[in-house]
């Protein structure tokens, strides 16, 4: 049997070649319909308008790979961010997986229930857009039937009522700092912020939650072992 | 609703092009074996370690029915994007790498920066901004796997197996913190624009629906613990998604379509 580290050695090979071809042929894509088309990329237009957008989403780009990393492991994290859909999906289906065979988090069983939930979520996410895709205007029909639409677009809801609601029960203190600086950024901070900072703040909201959330319980932990040491 | 016949510009024929479809399909086909690649290692791995196949097998089941309805709102935008931007790049980018949300925000920005309402008549060189731009935009996620992963992963390892310290702490912590940034937003009131003025606005449904999936999923895994009933637990999380969903119908139905 191979070794946890011999594994992981393996994971990373496979992650790191298997994304670089990805990024290469997505790369690829507006490159060779640019050529196809005879029509290259307008620098002055890109400069002024895809740029500015590039730049945020890379630093976005940047801190989501630090929230997000820890939790899913490395073969997730190597596949999530190639399949997108993280939050509404990935995490998801990796921790429900994880519940639903009761294993340790951060243990190896769990990397491996992760990397299987994830796989399979990636599989089935490009089998139902492809079948959408197939079958574009009898879907766009049922998705935007007025009686069925509230229900797909309450999706997100509903399944973070589904998922997050057992964890946030179990560690109110915890889910008690995320929930007050949301509603601190959402109702007293972003409010009095200039207008076009205001519209940025949002698309780090992620990052923020995860360092204040980890800055909060680092407080209580200390107080904690504070308290503890004292008692005995 | 959106037909392929209707793309009457030119660079809507591109768009809609069977080159296009093959220039897309390749990294789709791509993904795909990548995700069989992960899928066979981490069985193997897992059977190494002496996981059961049933167990195996359950992850497997358990994340196919989890992944179906949350993969269904995403085919929401690409009805959305496909009157601009044609069927196949959006499929692209909805199948792999990005989300939604972020697409169309690249797409509307660039669109409407460069003097278009929507995407209508979109000129092919606004076209090609917006593909770069999407594909700019949100590779540094995956590059940054690519060069970075590994010293990330071993510095969360090592903080996690120092004892009485922080480190062991860390990753539910951060966890908590993803869960209520992706769950709260939409439960917030908000202002709203509607008819063009801004209004305060409480999302009832959403509100309503979040209350109905948590309350039925604590009571199917409440009765699941219960071994008559154990199936309930395998089944808890994508019968509650839908059972919320069947909520949000009833109420908009009920309010008129005004909550």
């Amino acid at each position: 049997m191979r070794t946890r580290e011999q594994h992981t050695n393996e994971v990373h090979r496979l992650g790191r070649v298997t994304n670089t071809i990805a990024i290469i042929l997505m790369i690829l894509v507006p490159v060779l319909f640019s050529i196809k088309i005879g029509v290259g990329l307008n620098m002055e237009l890109f400069i002024q308008h895809g740029v500015p957008l590039v730049v945020i989403y890379m630093i976005v780009c940047v801190t989501e790979v630090f929230a997000y990393v820890p939790i899913l492991g490395a073969a997730g994290s190597y596949l999530s961010f190639i399949t997108g859909n993280i939050g509404n999906m990935k995490l998801p289906a990796a921790i429900a997986a994880q519940e639903s065979l009761g294993v340790k988090q951060g243990s190896e069983e769990s990397e491996v229930a992760s990397t299987i939930a994830i796989s399979v979520s990636s599989l089935v996410t490009v089998t139902v857009l492809t079948i959408g895709l197939i079958g574009f205007s009898f879907f766009s029909s049922v998705l935007e039937n007025p009686v069925l639409k509230p229900g797909f677009e309450n999706v997100l809801p509903a399944l973070m009522g589904a998922f997050a609601t057992p964890f946030i029960i179990a560690n109110p203190k915890k889910a008690a700092i995320p929930v007050i600086f949301i509603i601190v950024l959402q109702y007293i901070i972003i409010p009095v912020l200039p207008v076009g900072i205001a519209k940025i703040v949002p698309m780090f909201l992620t990052f923020l939650c995860v360092v204040i959330t980890v800055a909060g319980s680092y407080v209580m932990f200390k107080m904690e072992k504070k308290g503890g040491s004292k008692n005995e | 609703m959106y037909n392929l016949l209707s793309a009457t510009t030119q660079i809507q024929k591109d768009a809609n092009s069977t080159f296009m479809l093959i220039i897309c399909a390749v990294p789709v086909a791509f993904v795909l074996v990548q995700a069989l690649l992960f899928f066979r290692q981490a069985r193997k791995r897992g059977k190494e370690i002496g996981m059961k196949d049933s167990d195996i097998n359950k992850a497997i089941r358990g994340s196919a029915i989890f992944s179906i309805l949350p993969s269904v709102p995403i085919l929401l935008f690409l009805i959305i994007l496909a009157p601009g931007l044609g069927l196949y790049f959006p499929w692209l980018r909805l199948s792999v790498i990005g989300s939604g949300v972020y697409e169309n925000l690249i797409a509307t920005t660039i669109s409407t920066g460069a003097g278009f309402i929507g995407f209508k008549g979109l000129t092919a060189e606004v076209f090609i901004v917006i593909m770069f731009t999407m594909t700019f935009a949100i590779i540094t996620s995956p590059l940054l796997t690519v060069i970075g992963m590994k010293p990330i992963i071993k510095k969360v390892d090592d903080l996690e197996n120092q004892k009485d310290t922080f480190g062991p702490h860390l990753v539910p912590a951060i966890f908590i913190g993803l869960l209520v940034s992706i769950a709260l937003p939409a439960l917030l009131p908000k202002n709203v624009l509607v008819n063009g003025v801004a209004k305060f606005t409480v999302p009832w449904v959403a509100i309503i629906t979040f209350i109905s999936s948590a309350i039925t999923v604590i009571l199917l895994n409440k009765l699941g613990s219960n071994k008559k009933y154990a199936f309930l637990k395998d089944f808890s999380f994508p019968v509650s998604i839908l059972f919320g969903m069947l909520v949000a119908i009833i109420v908009t139905m009920i309010s008129g379509g005004g909550a």
